[in-house]
């Protein structure tokens, strides 16, 4: 499904001193894996979505999505086959649109953008059955304004609209760190249920151990850009957080404090 | 009565030239100066191909085309060369000025003698409202298409565009080359109005049109349901109408320009000001929240 080859980058600091972050890192993702990811500041989570996603390209290394090659493509050549969360909720919508406009960009998605009105009918009623999952009363306020939404509201939407067209991979960044804790709860469960009913390959990047462990089929562990622990299924579904800090004792560095505070 | 005529004529022939800044200025977030140099440029073509013989209106469609050229130089020095936007602008601007001497051979062009769009059986006000009311409805419904949602998506989140596998390059040259189209229709109606074309007619041209954006905008926001479009137009009419009252005042011409860079300061200084009263609020209650998440993850 998709498959990291030897894949290396190397940031630049002030100008001349390269920092590596990965170096001949490797993954392989299954179809209808849905994996959490955890690390300690600075371990490459979110540069690693950053580079499927196409946002920072890779120095060396290949990537491949359903065997294809997109390690060369720019960034929205491959995102017709990823949807993407970040963690500003504000990044995943356009606050001058409307939600039914919103929506509709969605939608319309992979299609072949044009001079074709952008909300039809069809697409009207297709928003509003997607926003019914979310049960927030969007679906009776089409033409606000997104910038009226709180930040939930934006997150939600932004989750519909990045799995709206059944994405091939749906990349998480951290996508509830910016909310507080009974939204972002909410939010993780309708992570939890859009990606089991749609069957969707996922990555979700997050800080907090408990999500990592009780969501998910397989969960990696990133630290300094190599794959420390990577666990699936059974092994998974024992594993208990006082367990896995207890296994990385020694090395202090792995768990920031938001980790294990949360 | 006939000066205010004039004035509201102007005030629609300009109308289209803001509608183009409209684009690039509150649309995309680009402050594209080119179009000091597509205004003349627009006035060029059109007066050039009319002394030639030309169709007044074929030669509207051809400035059209050559604005659209022209934001397509705007564009590529900025997204394929990466040269700031202001930037950008200028030097197209300025490459511009020389070309439209080339385009005329020499520094202006009379068309007294020559047949323009206002030679027909309209009145100028109504031909130019019809043809401000057909652009105001293209771009109306061009705002509502695929291409013109996604258009508003870029200037407001270019991520998203990016992310909803849109190129984003492509729909940032539509709108330049869009914008200054119609920068360019407006200055080829201008020359034909004044049957005269000068290459330095387009000098203050983006003060005037972002003057008409701003006058409309922030006139107009409070009444629900109108278009930006028609505020733009508007604007444009309401400045060209208040530099009516000062040049009857006494005013001296030379002045204008000074007198509309003071106003438009003010607008944007003052008018549009509650925006940062209201940004520097919200940092103040992000820190509170920032500060209240962090004890709640520790208390949890």
């Amino acid at each position: 499904m998709l498959k990291i080859n030897n894949m290396s980058k190397a940031f630049l600091v002030n100008g001349n001193t390269s920092k590596p972050i990965f170096n001949e890192f490797n993954l392989s993702v299954n179809k209808g894996d849905f994996i959490t990811i955890i690390g300690s500041n600075g371990a490459g989570k979110s540069t690693l979505l950053n580079i499927i996603s196409g946002t920072v390209k890779q120095d060396l290394g290949e990537i491949y999505l359903n065997n294809r090659e997109i390690g060369q493509l720019k960034e929205h050549m491959r995102m017709g086959e990823i949807g993407r969360v970040f963690q500003d909720p504000r990044a995943g919508t356009a606050s001058s649109l409307t939600i039914l406009e919103n929506m509709a960009l969605a939608l319309n998605k992979g299609q072949k953008y044009g001079l074709k009105f952008n909300k039809t009918n069809k697409i009207e009623e297709k928003a509003v059955e997607l926003l019914k999952i979310l049960d927030m009363n969007l679906e009776n306020r089409l033409n606000d304004s997104v910038e009226l939404l709180s930040g939930g509201q934006r997150q939600a939407m932004t989750l519909l609209m990045s799995v709206a067209k059944m994405p091939r991979l749906l990349l998480l960044d951290e996508h509830t760190a910016a909310l507080d804790p009974k939204i972002s709860n909410s939010i993780l469960k309708l992570t939890e249920k859009l990606i089991e009913k749609n069957n969707i390959t996922a990555l979700m990047v997050t800080h907090n151990l408990q999500d990592a462990i009780e969501m998910g089929n397989r969960l990696i562990m990133l630290h300094r850009g190599k794959v420390v622990l990577d666990i699936k299924d059974e092994e998974k579904k024992n594993m208990t957080k006082e367990k896995l800090l207890d296994r990385f004792k020694n090395a202090d560095d792995m768990f920031s404090d938001v980790m294990v505070l949360s | 009565m006939e000066f205010w005529l004039a004035t509201i004529i102007q005030g629609l022939v300009f109308a289209i030239m803001a509608l183009g800044v409209f684009i690039t200025y509150k649309i995309l977030d680009f402050p594209d100066l080119s179009v000091e140099g597509t205004f003349p440029l627009g006035a060029s073509i059109t007066a050039a191909l009319i002394v030639k013989g030309v169709n007044p209106i074929v030669s509207i469609i051809f400035a059209f085309i050559g604005g659209a050229i022209a934001g397509f130089c705007t564009g590529f020095l900025n997204i394929k060369m990466k040269i700031s936007n202001l930037l950008a602008g200028i030097l197209v601007m300025t490459g511009l000025y020389s070309i439209n001497l080339r385009v005329m051979g020499k520094s202006n062009i009379h068309l007294f003698e020559y047949k323009t769009i206002f030679d027909g059986f309209l009145p100028p006000i109504a031909l130019l409202l019809i043809i401000v009311i057909l652009i105001k409805i293209g771009m109306d419904l061009l705002l509502k298409t695929q291409f013109g949602v996604s258009l508003k998506a870029l200037g407001d989140n270019p991520q998203l565009v990016r992310s909803l596998g849109i190129s984003e390059d492509k729909i940032k040259f539509y709108g330049l080359m869009l914008s200054n189209g119609l920068v360019c229709v407006s200055g080829a109606i201008y020359a034909q109005m004044q049957s005269f074309s000068d290459v330095g007619m387009g000098a203050g041209i983006i003060v005037a049109g972002l003057a008409s954006i701003i006058f409309g905008i922030s006139i107009f926001k409070k009444i629900k349901f109108m278009k930006f479009t028609t505020m733009a137009i508007l604007g444009s009419l309401l400045y060209r109408l208040c530099i009516g009252v000062a040049l009857k005042l006494g005013l001296p011409a030379g002045d204008l320009k000074l007198v509309t860079v003071i106003i438009i300061s003010l607008a944007l200084g003052l008018k549009i000001n509650p925006k940062k009263f209201r940004l520097k609020k919200l940092s103040f209650n992000k820190k509170i929240n920032l500060v209240s998440r962090r004890e709640g993850e520790v208390n949890a």
